[in-house]
């Protein structure tokens, strides 16, 4: 396995000394609105929604980075861009060193063997006209196993994710949603990856088989010296999961810490909101104390200039620097960064 | 049955629902949606509906609402609402007590909202459809009665001016504009404030509402929580709120119900039963709930999956899945019985569970 610069791993911070997995440089990732003929035919400028606005981001091997943020932040298109299943417009992914946004399509492909992805929803992202082996064998039929090895290796998969081998000839459609993740995961696996993004994986499940769930991904890790991209809007969980945690706001990172130290202390405004929002078991009768923001998130088509949570920041330092000043993801030392002009002293 | 509080004797209930049961009727078999539920609900109380996807707590509102639809019915049971049992209600009556005394909101604004009609319109709709004007059948004569007889009738500009009013008291910035908007062209957690306009256009007293903030983002739930303490504190409105989520639970609710395959398996005041959970389900609800910032705190998940429906395992529904079963609760249901003051649990082995109770 090539070792990854040295330069990639200095820069995360966080994970000491460790060979980064993945790595990229100020992605952004654009896509056009589609004009009316009206606007096209007096050439108006084309507008863009900016989903991810000039992002940094490591992980390092065997750990589980959580990207989290709420509907629209662009956490979706980050992972997915990293996979390169949108073309980032501007940026570089490394992939154990090695760029990856120019690879011809056949080298690509050949890396998609590292790289795999569990998607959200378990009803959508299997084809209900398949079966479990069909769906399971595709990733190994297109990296080119034997067909008479395909039904074996399916077994072994279905055992590991803890589905009855017996099930192998069912179609989607005869299965739990919890189930029918596990396919999505074993899908995922079938390939040997080292990179897995889990694209929500849990939120579409009821809490029981969340739970069997996130625990089948933590023994998955164990044994395959996985590494994950989690991504979820569930602080709870990916509290649970995750080694560091990202947190977007409108196309950007906030805030990246280490899971304990973010729930200690969160430092950018928006984290302390989103961590006072949840309402929790333990914290029950301590309503009171929660921050509440105001409005919801302006649009990432044409963002404003500045602090993107200007609008919605309840700081009582903010000031006009931050409605014009777009603030910096500035290093903290110990694995902290944060965007914010009140925490870094930049006001 | 009747849970021993000091409420029972101070005050009626102002929803008895007993022994309720709603049954579909599939090509499949019967799925027991709800299957013999029974719980009051007092004034100015908000008492939560728990359970995962399937265990019939939707149903149960939608019951309520008189709006099971094909190919479900209400096979028995009665709901007491008021005093007045709404199970024999006919249609035009129900449609008198929707959206004055009862309101409901539901998880998804986007789609009980009309998309082709302006918010204003849809508020204003209601609230000159139910408020003072009861005599709302259609039809020649009724329109020749309200035409002979105007009073009660709400004008159109009264019932924009009350609309606005309600917008801005659910927090909706310049109101005026709002009105004039499509469902579209606001946010999800606009809509949900304009659904809890319409629902709150008649003032209920009794309001449903069906997972409200599932759909919406934290910070935005959190703004919906608010909202729907504020006018719980405000208006003294009864809420029966269904949800999956303990955290809402615990914010809001001062009673709570869990549900298991179309029964309620555990009932108690929101801190018994979060201290001392005793049905094995619920504990294993709170045990599979990750702690927020805390990985020390393993999660547990319950072993194996909700069974369906329409062949549920004889005896205790859960017992397939329990790690205290025997063999006789694969064969005998349990009865929900009274354990302490106001909790009741529906278990065979309840005595075993005192040990397990450190759920959260």
């Amino acid at each position: 396995m090539a070792e990854a610069q040295a330069a990639v791993s200095a820069r995360g911070g966080g994970g000491g000394g460790a060979p980064a997995a993945l790595e990229r440089g100020g992605l952004k990732a654009d896509f056009p609105l589609l004009a009316h003929f009206g606007e096209r035919l007096f050439g108006k400028k084309v507008r863009h929604v900016h989903a991810v606005d000039g992002v940094d981001l490591t992980v390092y091997r065997g750990e589980t980075v959580g990207l989290v943020g709420e509907s629209g932040c662009g956490k979706s298109t980050l992972a997915r861009s990293v996979l390169r299943l949108y073309q980032p417009t501007a940026g570089s992914v490394k992939f154990e060193g090695r760029e990856i946004l120019n690879l011809p399509p056949a080298e690509m492909r050949r890396l998609r063997k590292d790289m795999q992805i569990i998607f959200q929803d378990p009803f959508a992202s299997l084809n209900p006209r398949q079966t479990v082996e069909q769906i399971v064998g595709l990733p190994l039929r297109i990296q080119g196993v034997p067909k008479h090895e395909i039904r074996g290796r399916v077994l072994e998969l279905l055992e590991i994710v803890g589905l009855p081998p017996g099930h192998i000839d069912r179609f989607p459609h005869q299965f739990s949603g919890g189930q029918r993740q596990r396919i999505g995961i074993a899908r995922a696996l079938a390939v040997r990856p080292k990179f897995v993004v889990a694209d929500e994986p849990v939120s579409a499940l009821d809490v029981s088989i969340q739970a069997q769930i996130i625990n089948l991904l933590e023994r998955l890790q164990e044994e395959f010296g996985l590494t994950y991209l989690f991504i979820t809007h569930d602080l709870s969980v990916v509290s649970y999961v995750s080694d560091r945690i990202a947190v977007m706001y409108l196309g950007r990172i906030v805030e990246w810490a280490k899971t304990e130290d973010l729930f200690a202390e969160p430092l950018h405004p928006y984290t302390q909101a989103l961590l006072s929002a949840i309402p929790t078991v333990e914290r029950r009768g301590r309503r009171r104390e929660r921050i509440i923001l105001q409005g919801s998130p302006p649009t990432p088509i044409d963002p404003p200039g500045g602090c993107r949570f200007y609008e919605r920041c309840f700081l009582k330092e903010k000031n006009e620097t931050c409605r014009l000043v777009d603030p910096e993801l500035v290093d903290l030392g110990n694995g902290r960064k944060v965007a914010c002009h009140a925490v870094a002293g930049t006001l | 049955m009747l849970p021993d509080t000091e409420r029972t004797i101070n005050a009626e209930p102002i929803l008895d629902v007993r022994n309720l049961r709603t049954h579909f009727f599939t090509d499949r078999g019967v799925v027991k949606a709800v299957d013999g539920v029974s719980f009051q609900l007092y004034p100015g109380e908000t008492v939560g509906v728990v359970g995962e996807s399937g265990c019939g707590k939707s149903m149960t509102a939608a019951s309520i609402m008189r709006l099971v639809s094909h190919p479900g019915r209400i096979v028995g049971g009665e709901i007491l609402f008021m005093g007045e049992d709404l199970v024999r209600k006919s249609e035009r009556e129900m449609r008198r007590l929707r959206g004055n005394q009862l309101a409901m909101i539901f998880q998804d604004p986007l789609t009980t909202l009309n998309p082709v009609l302006k918010v204003g319109r849809q508020i204003t709709e209601s609230i000159r459809v139910h408020a003072g004007d009861d005599r709302e059948d259609g039809g020649f004569f009724g329109w020749l009665r309200r035409l002979l007889d105007p009073s009660g009738r709400i004008s159109r500009k009264e019932a924009w001016d009350r609309a606005v009013d309600l917008l801005r008291q659910v927090g909706i910035p310049a109101p005026d504009e709002r009105m004039r908007a499509y469902p579209h062209e606001m946010s999800g957690g606009m809509r949900q404030r304009v659904m809890i306009a319409i629902a709150l256009a008649c003032n209920p007293v009794l309001l449903l509402a069906d997972e409200p903030t599932t759909a919406l983002d934290v910070t935005i739930q959190a703004q919906i929580l608010e909202l729907m303490q504020d006018i719980k504190e405000k208006r003294g409105t009864s809420i029966l709120l269904i949800t999956h989520d303990f955290g809402v639970v615990s914010e809001f609710c001062d009673r709570v119900i869990v549900m298991y395959a179309g029964k309620i398996v555990e009932q108690a005041p929101l801190d018994e039963l979060l201290d001392n959970p005793r049905h094995p389900y619920t504990q294993g609800l709170l045990a599979s709930i990750p702690r927020l910032g805390d990985k020390s705190h393993k999660v547990r998940p319950i072993k194996g999956i909700v069974p369906e429906l329409h062949d549920l395992p004889p005896g205790c529904s859960f017992s397939t899945r329990c790690p205290l079963a025997d063999e006789y609760c694969g064969r005998v249901e349990p009865e929900l019985e009274e354990i302490a003051p106001g909790h009741l649990v529906a278990c065979h082995k309840v005595d075993a569970t005192a040990a397990g109770a450190k759920g959260a």
